[in-house]
């Protein structure tokens, strides 16, 4: 097992948002995350990567407690992309997934040709190796959402965390990216965990879904046996349509009409 | 190759016009001034002060402001491009956290009690102002602390309100005090580069010699802690949860970093007054010519600020020579218009 949430709690001041989430994430999975608003799934999310400590329980990467961990350490083996990254400074998108490099750097303050490799490479994974030389401070939405995912990948963790990577990605990024992210190969077997709400981009990459509702973890397993019209509506209170793909496995969720 | 890499030759390469203006500053500052001299007769007399006008000028009245000069320019740019890091706001400067006001407070109230005696070379006015700052610094750290990451947003608002609170109090000292008082700490409030010390002094006072040691120390101390955590401050810069997730102790990072821009930012203040615009604009002019990475324009800062106000300062002795322009009014009026030209161009390459 390559992460593990055990009992983990947590509470912004005195509203609890995440209850005893249990998880366990073996080494090569890929797990999408998903809930109504407000579930708790990205401060799940920000307790996998360590950045938030739980209040309660604990969480485990390669066996061994996140809080243990020595920083770099940690951030050579987990990567985190963040939803809503901010840039300030005019950093061009190739120095900005350079520095995503900083825990392999040891103690030199200057970048190695392995740095050099592994940036060229993950531009050229999210497709925007032409935007290298551009600032920062003037991509679009999608520009913006895939040098951050570039950025994570240059990190070359064994576990990469994203927190709605497709969220301002249109319909043929969407697609490039979850199958970048569910290539069985896709950088010798990294473990990803993703936070969507979209249901059907989770449905039809992820072979793992677990579904969070009032921050517990209320479902896991394939999407296929999970995505339920009437779990759905008790979880979202919404009302769906449920269709399957020529496979007559996969499914896909149409909203409907709030429920009565 | 479309991603560049930051190697030691493409670091050396980009920091060298800034060492070599540096360098042009440190060698005409203290050769022009309101009196012309020989700078190479005063050099041959290095070791008979009393004896040689042009030595006597070069070694006692213009070195060891041009000195100061120095160390106050690299420490307030340096200072300034950490806490537009820190905060993640390119309008922050050294006095943003009301350092200055604190240190103003505390020379205005030195002024006006008519503290005299002198410890370890340097007037109570600066101990005043070096106290204040001190306890600016620790009353916003203080209200804006947090069990995590500090808020930026926490931190500008407690150094704000401590700011107006100072300035209020300096208002009532004004309020209190007679013109000839009132003149001093005004003076005092625009900046100025003379120096209590000077070679003759330092051969005779062991206290002198400590004093300015001492004072040495704290800043090249805070300067190098402040280029040495440069890596951490490139993180920083992108936002506290990307930092974290790539192996910065946050915290630590953050608290290093405000403090030792603090100290640099306090004696700057108490021994110069609070120079304005060089905190702001060096670290500004200086990312247009090289980037917004700290590892190159951390130390490109310290060699700019100092050229810079070394510059500033000559021409504050020059211009209306012999009388002296405070330098504070230099450094806008010099650099206003050459970081708008700067901005400009900035601008149409998109770098803003």
């Amino acid at each position: 097992m390559i992460l593990e949430a055990a009992g983990v709690r947590f509470a912004y001041r005195d509203r609890p948002v995440v209850h005893d989430v249990n998880l366990r994430v073996d080494a090569g999975e890929m797990i999408a995350i998903c809930g109504p608003n407000g579930a708790g799934k990205s401060t799940l999310l920000k307790l996998l990567s360590g950045y938030l400590e739980p209040q309660a329980g604990r969480i485990d990467c390669e066996g061994k407690d996140l809080r243990a961990w020595e920083p770099r350490a940690l951030a050579r083996r987990l990567a985190i992309a963040p939803q809503a990254v901010s840039f300030y400074f005019p950093f061009t998108v190739g120095q900005y997934v350079l520095l995503a490099r900083h825990p392999h750097r040891g103690m030199s303050p200057f970048e190695s040709e392995a740095d050099l490799a592994a940036a060229h490479a993950a531009l050229a994974q999210t497709g925007i190796a032409a935007l290298a030389e551009r600032s920062v401070l003037e991509l679009s939405g999608g520009e913006k959402q895939r040098v951050v995912l570039a950025a994570a990948l240059a990190q070359q963790p064994s576990i990469l965390l994203l927190d709605e990577p497709t969220a301002s990605l249109d319909l043929r990024h969407q697609a490039a990216l979850m199958a970048v992210l569910g290539r069985p190969d896709r950088g010798c077997g990294v473990t990803v965990l993703l936070v969507t709400h979209d249901l059907n981009l989770a449905a039809r990459w992820a072979p793992r879904l677990a579904l969070m509702h009032d921050g517990r973890v209320v479902a896991d397993g394939r999407p296929a046996d999970i995505l339920q019209a009437d779990r759905l509506r008790e979880i979202y209170g919404a009302v769906v349509e449920i269709g399957r793909r020529a496979d007559g496995v996969t499914p896909y969720i149409l909203p409907l009409e709030e429920a009565p | 190759m479309t991603v560049r890499a930051l190697t030691p030759a493409r670091w050396a390469a980009t920091l060298a016009p800034f060492v070599l203006f540096f360098a042009v500053a440190l060698t005409i500052g203290p050769a022009v001034g309101a009196v012309t001299i020989d700078p190479a007769a005063a050099w041959a007399h290095r070791h008979d002060l009393a004896n040689n006008l042009d030595a006597s000028i070069f070694f006692t009245a213009r070195l060891p402001r041009v000195l100061l000069a120095a160390l106050t320019g690299a420490a307030l740019a340096l200072a300034g491009a950490t806490f537009q890091a820190l905060l993640r706001n390119p309008l922050a400067e050294p006095f943003t956290l009301g350092v200055s006001s604190g240190g103003a407070f505390g020379a205005a109230l030195a002024i006006k009690l008519g503290l005299g005696a002198t410890l370890l070379g340097f007037s109570p006015v600066m101990f005043a102002a070096l106290a204040g700052s001190a306890a600016s610094v620790a009353l916003v750290y203080w209200l804006a602390r947090s069990r995590g990451a500090i808020s930026p947003t926490l931190l500008v608002l407690a150094g704000v309100t401590v700011s107006f609170f100072f300035a209020a109090e300096i208002l009532l000292i004004f309020y209190l005090s007679d013109y000839s008082e009132t003149h001093q700490m005004i003076r005092w409030m625009m900046g100025s580069l003379d120096v209590a010390f000077n070679p003759e002094m330092l051969r005779g006072s062991l206290a002198a010699r400590l004093g300015m040691g001492l004072a040495l120390a704290a800043y090249v101390g805070a300067m190098l802690t402040l280029v040495g955590l440069a890596d951490a401050l490139n993180q920083l810069s992108l936002g506290a949860e990307v930092a974290a997730g790539r192996g910065v102790n946050v915290r630590r990072a953050q608290r290093l970093g405000y403090f030792a821009a603090s100290l640099a930012t306090g004696l700057a203040v108490s021994l110069a007054g609070p120079i304005g615009f060089v905190g702001l604009i060096v670290p500004h002019a200086v990312r247009f010519l090289v980037g917004p990475d700290h590892r190159v324009l951390l130390p490109a800062a310290v060699f700019a600020g100092a050229g810079f106000l070394i510059l500033c300062d000559m021409a504050a002795r020059t211009f209306f020579g012999p009388v002296e322009i405070p330098v504070g009014v230099i450094t806008a009026t010099l650099g206003g218009p050459f970081f708008l030209l700067l901005l400009r161009r900035a601008k149409g390459q998109g770098a803003v």
